[in-house]
């Protein structure tokens, strides 16, 4: 039995595979079939005529083939790394290179991508000349319009050589993955944060502490700062007076997305947005204007999927928020677990906003299992306003459609009675009105069930 | 269909036009001088549309043979004076129609090319013309006493010299690899 070295010889000829990487073309033998028509009746007939007839197809084929390729042309997909936002500009580069002899004639390179990278004229063929011992590029730019892991690639390629006698096989590349950031919605709040905890923060607490908030002037105290007495005060009133302040809080804020359910078109960052986009842009935009206040911000999944982002502040935690937003999918799940379940993980000081589109009767419940459990909670409905009814041959659609705005109402209505404030989410300032309430709530005097 | 054609870009219906134009001129310039007519001519004009939509295609081949069967009709049949100035156009057509149909044929009806691709194989089919032109001069200068009638053992020379030059095509192109 004879077995093969593991080392191959230093005499490995590694061009005998390579042959096979050019076919001839249908042109190639039709020019040498003609040429051979022509020549034989030029001999049978006598006349030199038919031999000028074949003397440009026979040269065309002997200088094409004087020189042939040898070896696939080489090709290479590249994109620029620039972590781009919706609706910014993307660039891609295809290149092919000519590691020949010879050059090609042309080259013919296509790339596939997703329909969401508005690559300019990506979905044509790009044709290219490519001269030997170079390599071409082909740039394409355009806008990603719309969030998410976009892909981009595979490319393919092939090359036409020797007058297009000859053809490459296809060489294919892998496939890109380009992460597309969402569009931050403008968004401010400025009420102040039910509970603020932790040490540091732009939150004034009601509690007193060293903070730039003036709370009042009192007394001294031992254990009072020096630097804190109000000599002004303190002259007038011949004792010694201390200048009271509030202290600067962070807070925790807890963004859930309800992924149970996915309604709208989406057509991009100019165009209609889903339930999904609507949610993943408010809970970018959420996170960025908390963690921007110095707030620690949390995610987390209602689906199927379940996923969490721990609690973080500052600009690293707002990288990490997109990044985790890059992954959500609409999850439906059967069971899913209720308000209850999820507050266990939700500390009792957070502000917990909920990004629902109320379309599943159990986000109702979750809603209303968390205000139970004692949380604070804002619902954000991120389903898209201006909904019509859908056309139908039976003509009941658009009372159907009613029966269910008004069923939808109803269900808000009555969270509104447990509790829960439900804003419709308009970007900047949408919050506003319901953070106050939720704030109000949070300094009233709590009995019985609250933890 | 509509949206197909919505997508076509220039530069491969430049080289269709061009299948469609040097197959025109092929089948023209070959064709008996008596056989012109309108009738003819637009018979001409519809089979040259064939291979401006499927360069790809075996019609290329048949539209070639087709004009060297005119040509052959032409000169042999009808007894047309064979004109150096007439043999080198047919000659240059047919080349033309091979080498555009070629090029049609790898380019796709919807790509975007760079003009140095076309630039290039005009340059190309220039270049071959011109040599063309020179070996046809000296072809017609140095052979012209061969005749009909000739012996058999000549005959047989050049029939074999042919069928080597064929074969040394053949060898080149390496046809057998196309059955891979």
């Amino acid at each position: 039995m004879q077995l093969r070295p593991a080392d191959p010889p230093r005499d490995f000829d590694d061009a005998a595979p390579d042959e096979d990487q050019w076919i001839p073309t249908t042109a190639l033998s039709r020019a040498v079939f003609v040429c051979g028509v022509l020549l034989i009746l030029a001999v049978l007939f006598g006349r030199a005529d038919f031999v000028v007839l074949a003397v440009p197809l026979a040269l065309s084929v002997a200088f094409g083939l004087s020189r042939r390729p040898r070896g696939a042309p080489g090709l290479r997909l590249s994109t620029v790394e620039t972590l781009p936002v919706e609706g910014g500009e993307l660039g891609a580069t295809i290149e092919v290179e000519n590691r020949d002899i010879t050059g090609y004639d042309l080259a013919v390179l296509r790339v596939q991508h997703s329909p969401w990278l508005k690559l300019a004229d990506g979905d044509r063929p790009q044709v290219t000349s490519v001269a030997r011992g170079v390599a071409a590029a082909v740039e394409m730019t355009g806008p990603a319009i719309r969030w998410g892991r976009q892909t981009l690639g595979p490319a393919s390629a092939y090359a036409v050589a020797c007058d297009g006698l000859l053809i490459s096989r296809a060489v294919v590349t892998g496939a890109l993955g380009v992460r597309v950031y969402p569009m931050t919605e403008p968004f401010a709040a400025d009420e102040a944060m039910p509970r603020a905890a932790g040490l540091v923060g732009q939150h004034r607490s009601r509690r007193a502490g060293e903070g730039g908030e003036l709370a009042g002037v009192r007394q001294f105290a031992p254990g009072d700062r020096l630097r804190r007495i109000d000599w002004r005060v303190s002259l007038r009133t011949e004792r010694l007076h201390v200048a009271a302040t509030l202290s600067d809080r962070d807070a925790e804020v807890v963004i859930l997305l309800d992924l149970l359910a996915d309604a709208g078109r989406s057509e991009g960052v100019h165009g209609t947005a889903s339930v999904l986009d609507r949610a993943v842009r408010a809970s970018a935009a959420i996170a960025e204007h908390y963690l921007h206040l110095g707030d620690r911000v949390s995610l987390l999944e209602y689906g199927s999927m379940a996923r969490k982002l721990r609690p973080a502040s500052g600009r690293r935690q707002y990288l990490t928020v997109l990044e985790w937003l890059l992954d959500a999918y609409p999850s439906p799940t059967a069971q899913e677990r209720g308000g209850a379940q999820l507050a266990a993980s939700i500390s009792a000081d957070a502000l917990v906003v909920v990004l629902t589109p109320l379309l599943d009767a159990r986000s109702a419940g979750m809603l209303a299992g968390l205000v139970r459990a004692g949380r604070f909670v804002i619902a954000v409905d991120t389903l898209p306003a201006g909904l019509i009814a859908p056309v139908t041959s039976s003509g009941w659609s658009e009372v159907a459609f009613r029966l269910w705005k008004l069923e939808r109402e109803n269900t808000i209505g009555q969270l509104r009675e447990h509790g829960v404030p439900v804003v419709a989410w308009a970007g900047a300032g949408s919050l506003d009105s319901v953070l106050r309430d939720v704030s109000r709530l949070a300094s009233a005097p709590k009995v019985g069930a609250y933890r | 269909m509509i949206d197909k054609l919505r997508r076509v870009t220039p530069a491969p219906l430049i080289m269709r036009a061009l299948v469609f134009a040097t197959g025109f001129a092929a089948l023209w310039s070959a064709a008996p001088g008596a056989a012109l007519s309108p009738r003819f001519l637009f018979f001409i004009g519809v089979l040259s549309l064939v291979p401006a939509f499927a360069p790809g295609s075996r019609f290329v081949d048949v539209m070639m043979v087709l004009a060297v069967i005119f040509w052959v009709v032409a000169t042999l049949g009808t007894g047309q004076t064979v004109t150096g100035p007439g043999t080198f156009t047919t000659a240059c057509a047919l080349y033309l129609l091979h080498s555009s149909a070629a090029l049609a044929a790898v380019l796709p009806y919807d790509s975007i090319v760079d003009s140095a691709v076309i630039l290039r194989w005009a340059a190309r089919a220039a270049l071959v013309i011109v040599v063309s032109a020179a070996v046809s001069t000296l072809i017609v200068l140095t052979v012209p006493s061969v005749t009909p009638g000739a012996s058999v053992p000549v005959l047989l020379v050049g029939l074999g010299a042919a069928a080597g030059i064929v074969a040394v095509l053949s060898w080149a192109a390496r046809l057998k690899k196309r059955e891979l």
